[in-house]
């Protein structure tokens, strides 16, 4: 013995360091219950005092996890019957709290003289902390492994370092695969040992597709590879732009992100027929879209655009692009807008080409206008007095509606109507149409049955603005003193309130069977007089200002 | 119990592969009775027809070639339960 060991100083010294330390220090006497002959300070991590086992108040097996005390004893009693100097054991206790905590305990044998075991000398640590982590490791690993789509890790010595089990499958599919699945993976492989960035690749096996995201980790020293099985995604693609290659239009969709820049994500084939150029072409310049408007109609387009993002309400339109080729093509457009979470909004959108439907339907109205010119010529050479006043109160409606801010399709339909206001006065008798002086009251009552006559010849010709109703309409008074129908404010149509201030306006400054021309000045104090009662304020108001800065001149007979 | 015939088809000996062997020798000599294995490792960039007969695509590879059936695990074979699964040493 040397002077360390012998001197006592350093048996309290390591006992110091033993009660101090995370491991608990136990001797047990081998005989009939194990009395503890020992044990260190630190048992109070378990909230026990060495005073309750020395004065054999507790038992060692008594604070064993009962599930694990019989297997214990078990390993012990193998233990001494092999003769085995030391061993070790993991095990649960339960603590003074009644907590279940897991304990790796080292044990070491002394035996006596005649080869008894005398004592036992045991270490015990908590391990409770480490064996949660090894189990949420575990059910990790597990849920790793379970996964149904292939995750594998490769080093960059190309060696598979882990494959989870649909990983394994497949890896294990490929050899049987065809040659090109094999070269897929060896392509595969080798871009995932060289690769610095995160990437992907396709595999064909049998009839299955999976896409690999290639992932190299921070260091370099393996990649992940996590495959998707994305077979069935692919051939409902397929499908989808099958279907949508066979309609009969433009399908994309068209995005504005939040930096104002546009793109197009998805388009179909019938894009190409549209606009007379490569998907390719636009999907790189998605601006050659708008270049190719028609420049009349880029400004409503754009609004229409604007508006529809602005309420996210359907976009539908009608207008006029012009392809390579110089043709010149109708487009009717609808679409749906989303607004997505980056502050961008996209519209699925579909267009159709109407150019045909469009031409068609322009030369029924080309042959529609061309017969209410002649029955506006009719109506002049029946009733010489009024000559030229429809085309007046046309020349006069259209300027009112330009300045009011009306659609061309809209004011084309108020033209036409205005031709033939007066159509119903065919079936007044021309002795009351022409007749010098005054009226009777009863000639009067005659007189104010033609704009509803007019509607009655107008309402079976199939025209795409409401002729019929304007003329109808172009007696009635805002404050429902006009005829036939007393209609008020904006129960009329507002063609017909432009209407109305405008044949009233020609009518007053021109000359009459009856009367001398009353002359600008008088018309435009009686609309002055009459905005708001009878007439639109706003189209008054229209009018007065377009006399005012000589837009509306008069020739004074 | 018939002997366990092991081959561990490897490319060099890398890190994963000696990773490989190591868990193989451990787990047989803990799971496999009496020892009764033979383990082979063949280094495939030395025999190019043998990784080409067994259709080696992937290393390490590990085949189990007896008892029957034929078991094929690819990796380092750190995954133990993979590795006792795949070589039917314990029912799933």
């Amino acid at each position: 013995m040397n002077e360390f060991s012998s001197s006592s100083g350093n048996t309290e010294l390591l006992q110091n360091i033993v009660d101090n330390s995370p491991a608990i220090a136990f001797i047990w006497k081998l005989t009939e219950g194990l009395p503890v002959v020992y044990v260190s300070k630190n048992i109070n991590q378990l909230g026990y005092t060495a005073e309750e086992f020395l004065a054999g108040e507790l038992k060692f097996e008594n604070i064993i996890h009962h599930d694990d005390a019989r297997r214990v004893q078990n390993e012990v009693s193998e233990n001494l019957a092999r003769k085995l100097q030391n061993y070790n054991q993991k095990y649960r206790i339960i603590d003074k709290q009644g907590l279940t905590r897991s304990v790796r305990d080292w044990t070491f044998i002394q035996y006596d003289t005649d080869k008894n075991p005398e004592f036992a000398q045991g270490i015990l640590l908590d391990i409770t902390d480490e064996n949660r982590h090894l189990e949420k490791i575990q059910q990790l690993s597990s849920f790793l492994m379970a996964n149904p789509s292939p995750v594998i890790r490769i080093t960059r010595d190309a060696d598979i370092q882990f494959a989870n089990q649909a990983g394994q499958d497949l890896l294990n599919r490929i050899p049987w695969g065809s040659g090109q699945t094999a070269s897929h993976w060896r392509q595969l492989l080798h871009l995932a040992s060289t690769t610095a960035i995160k990437t992907s690749k396709e595999i064909h096996l049998d009839e299955r597709v999976y896409l690999f995201q290639i992932r190299p980790e921070l260091n370099f020293e393996y990649v992940d590879l996590f495959g998707v099985d994305i077979s069935d995604l692919q051939s409902a693609n397929h499908r989808l732009s099958q279907v949508s290659n066979e309609l009969p239009g433009a399908l994309f969709e068209f995005t504005i992100h939040a930096d104002g820049s546009q793109s197009i994500g998805f388009m179909n084939q019938g894009c190409e027929s549209i606009w007379e150029i490569s998907l390719e072409e636009i999907g790189t310049n998605p601006a050659i879209l708008w270049e190719m408007i028609h420049s009349d109609d880029l400004p409503a387009m754009q609004e229409s655009v604007l508006d529809s993002a602005d309420k996210m309400k359907q976009w539908t339109h009608e207008y006029r692009i012009q392809t390579k080729s110089g043709a010149t093509k109708w487009l009717s457009g609808k679409g749906t807008p989303t607004k997505r979470f980056d502050g961008s909004t996209s519209w699925t959108t579909i267009l159709l080409d109407i150019t045909e439907a469009k031409l068609s339907r322009e030369s029924v109205s080309q042959a529609m206008r061309k017969t209410i010119y002649v029955l506006s010529a009719a109506l002049e050479a029946r009733d010489p007095y009024t000559a030229g006043h429809e085309e007046k109160v046309t020349e006069i409606a259209k300027l009112i509606a330009e300045e009011m801010g009306l659609g061309p399709g809209r004011i084309t339909g108020l033209e036409l109507a205005a031709m033939v206001h007066d159509v119903g006065k065919i079936k007044i008798p021309a002795e009351i149409l022409s007749k010098p002086g005054k009226l009777t009251d009863i000639e009067y009552e005659i007189i104010k049955t033609h704009s509803a006559v007019g509607a009655d010849f107008l309402k079976d010709i199939d025209f795409e603005w409401p002729i019929a109703d304007i003329v109808r309409q172009h007696h009635e008074r805002m404050d429902g003193s006009g005829y036939p129908d007393g209609l008020k404010g904006n129960e009329i149509l507002l063609e017909s309130r432009i209407l109305a201030v405008a044949d009233v306006v020609e009518a007053m400054s021109n000359n009459r069977p009856y009367r001398p021309g009353l002359g600008i000045d008088v018309a435009y104090q009686k609309i002055q007089k009459g905005a708001d009662t009878r007439y639109d304020p706003e189209v008054a108001k229209t009018l007065m200002h377009l006399i005012d800065n000589k837009t509306l001149q008069f020739d004074q007979t | 119990m018939k002997k366990v015939i092991l081959k561990l088809y490897v490319a060099g000996m890398t890190k994963t592969a000696i990773n490989a062997l190591e868990n193989l020798r451990e787990i047989c000599d803990e799971k496999i009775k009496d020892k009764n294995y033979s383990n082979e490792v063949i280094d495939i960039r030395k025999h190019p027809q043998l990784a080409e007969d067994e259709k080696i695509i992937a290393t390490p590879t590990l085949i189990k070639s007896l008892p029957k059936p034929i078991r094929r695990i690819i990796g380092d074979l750190s995954e133990r339960e993979q590795l006792l699964i795949g070589l039917d040493l314990i029912e799933l």
